[in-house]
């Protein structure tokens, strides 16, 4: 649609005498209507910079005066003024991978549910209602996490996973109930319908040709659903890396259910933090200058790595799709 | 599907991929079970545990006896405060930059950066747009803790995906449209105005209208920069809160509930989880049903 017109067109009368389809120079309302909505674009562009700014300058202290070993500490010691990130970065790559452990293969099995066997009515039902879900606000998940789900552990999971697997180190120490493992659970919970719906269009994109191939090739449904999934497992990658991206910025559902201590645990029972519950729990009660530049400097890096993890997403979901908008848009 | 010749032969391959198929889909079906049922129950267990306490007096009287007795008003009306001014700017704004993205600029080196900043920013966590909230409008512009501090906050977060799912909306629009509305003479002003934004305003909508619910829910954006544990207000009055006052928010009454109230009853948490989720869920449905009812008045 770019402007290959080549014929002076004054004004658009003379262009509609030209017959050309748009008027070279717009009457000053027009131009007008350009600058204002080119500014405001401009103070769109103008935030992103100053929250980048804002969050590295908040840092800076902290990042002169621990440089790289920050990310490679544990010590986290407020009365001293010497802190390091590595429990809450561990806390937060642990509790991310769990819940993609979780929800990823329930997730992908869902979507493929949904998108090739389920009945097309029940398909598009329960995908509205997943679409639903994923609207629930992050503070009744971790409600639900408190209540109902770090009881069960307590009494029932828990002590039956130490009991028959207490021989494999991630499963040793005290039920508490609340912890690594709750943690876990409520992100994949709270990540799946992202994954389901996501995944679903990415399959229901696919073209159905390739179906009709396998089948008269004489596959099976489920022979046809391999051929299927093999065809759409970069844009399924990516689908599942913008989950990771939604659990590795989780806050207020982690915070209530991770326990918060700054302990590095093999064991999932036991209790920990993420790099966004420490910033939420912390950053009120933070006084002094190096204690405030340090939980920003956190959010400097959790910052970096969701952009790098929804990046990568980015480019996958994209690739599979072939740039089809509609789809490539929930990305 | 498998030619089923069922008197001849019948191998024992075919019986195996027959069989194979089977609990292929079993196990699929098994796998959407497994997911979609427990999240059907975490909600149906939170209204179940809330009943007792839901009424309508529930939603028009403030807490009382230390938030362990009386309502949420006070909460509710700060939620609403909180959501509809920061929609007062964010909507605007990012429909504006979206229309001049897709219908103005080209593809320049400017717009690309625009977009990236766009695209990078919707996957910033809540809790990075916390610190900036707290760091630029509560004390750098002097806002304060304020209600119009912690909106502003929300709509810097908002703004990023109402940009996106403007511009998908307005990208949907056939080309040919603008087109033939051009050679009529109509300038690009007028084309939008008359044929590019009454074709996509139901899909502009469903994204702005979806933002409200993930404005009402987050906690951690408005806990630094204007929600605060507990202020009284008048009960019944709408107009009770300030731009420049501090105030309450269900996600945040939720929060403090939990954790920082002893012996609250057993069903205030809950029912306080069921009015938040009443109203983004309320919200969301308006969104979905607008979205049917506007693309069943579409003419292509």
């Amino acid at each position: 649609m770019s402007g290959s017109i080549t014929v002076a067109a004054s004004s658009p009368e003379a262009a509609r005498s030209l017959g050309r389809p748009r008027p070279r120079s717009a009457p000053w309302a027009d131009l007008a209507c350009h600058g204002l909505l080119a500014s405001l674009a401009a103070l769109v562009l103008a935030v992103a910079i100053l929250i980048l700014f804002e969050t590295a300058r908040g840092a800076a202290p902290s990042i002169s005066a621990f440089g790289f070993h920050f990310l490679g500490s544990t010590e986290w010691d407020p009365v001293a003024d010497r802190y390091g990130a590595l429990p809450y970065l561990y806390g937060t790559i642990v509790s991310s991978a769990l819940a993609l452990t979780l929800a990823l293969p329930l997730g992908i099995g869902t979507a493929v549910f949904l998108a090739e066997l389920a009945p097309p009515r029940l398909g598009e039902a329960v995908a509205f209602l997943v679409e639903l879900l994923a609207a629930i606000p992050s503070i009744v998940y971790g409600i639900w996490g408190v209540f109902v789900l770090a009881p069960w552990l307590r009494s029932a999971l828990e002590p039956w996973l130490v009991a028959h697997l207490g021989f494999l180190p991630l499963f040793r120490g005290f039920p508490f109930g609340i912890g690594m493992l709750n943690a876990g659970i409520v992100l994949a919970v709270m990540v799946s319908p992202t994954i389901i719906s996501l995944s679903r269009q990415i399959l229901l994109a696919l073209p159905g040709s390739l179906r009709e191939a396998a089948l008269a090739m004489g596959a099976t449904r489920a022979e046809a659903i391999g051929v299927m999934l093999d065809a759409a497992r970069p844009g399924l990658l990516g689908a599942s890396i913008l989950g990771l991206g939604r659990a590795l910025g989780e806050t207020m559902a982690v915070t209530l259910v991770i326990g918060n201590t700054n302990r590095i645990s093999a064991s999932l029972l036991a209790p920990g933090a993420t790099m966004a519950s420490v910033i939420a729990n912390e950053f009120t009660e933070a006084t002094g200058k190096l204690y405030l530049s340090a939980l920003t400097e956190i959010a400097l890096v959790l910052f970096a790595l969701t952009v790098i993890v929804n990046a990568l997403a980015r480019l996958l979901v994209r690739g599979a799709t072939g740039a089809r908008r509609d789809i490539a848009g929930a990305a | 599907m498998i030619p089923s010749p069922a008197k001849f032969g019948e191998t024992q391959a075919v019986r195996r991929r027959r069989r194979e198929e089977r609990v292929a889909r079993a196990a699929f079906g098994v796998m959407a079970l497994v997911l979609v049922v427990p999240l059907v129950l975490i909600v149906s267990h939170l209204v179940a545990q809330a009943f007792p306490l839901l009424s309508w007096d529930f939603l028009t009287t403030n807490p009382v006896a230390g938030m362990r007795k009386g309502g949420v008003w006070s909460a509710l009306l700060g939620t609403i405060w909180l959501v509809g001014v920061s929609l007062a700017v964010a909507a605007p704004i990012g429909v504006l930059t979206a229309v001049y993205l897709n219908e103005y600029a080209g593809d320049t080196w400017l717009t690309r950066i625009i977009h990236l900043a766009v695209v990078n920013l919707a996957g910033v966590p809540s809790i990075v747009h916390a610190l900036f909230g707290l760091g630029a409008f509560v004390i750098f512009a002097h806002l304060g803790r304020s209600i119009l501090a912690a909106s502003l906050t929300l709509a810097i977060m908002t703004l990023p995906v109402i940009i996106a799912s403007t511009k998908e909306a307005l990208a949907s629009v056939p080309n040919s449209f603008r087109e033939a509305c051009w050679n009529v003479g109509a300038t690009r002003w007028q084309t939008i105005r008359g044929i590019v934004l009454p074709n996509s305003i139901s899909g502009i909508l469903t994204g702005v209208i979806l933002q409200v619910s993930r404005a009402a829910g987050e906690t951690a954006p408005i806990m630094f920069t204007g929600a605060v544990f507990y202020k009284k207000i008048e009960a019944g009055n709408p107009f009770a809160y300030g731009l420049k006052d501090q105030c309450m928010a269900l996600s945040m009454h939720l929060y403090t509930v939990t954790t920082q109230v002893p012996d609250v009853p057993h069903a205030l948490p809950y029912a306080i989880a069921v009015v938040l989720l009443g109203t983004t869920l309320l919200v969301n449905a308006t969104s979905i049903a607008l979205r049917v009812y506007l693309r069943s008045r579409k003419k292509w």
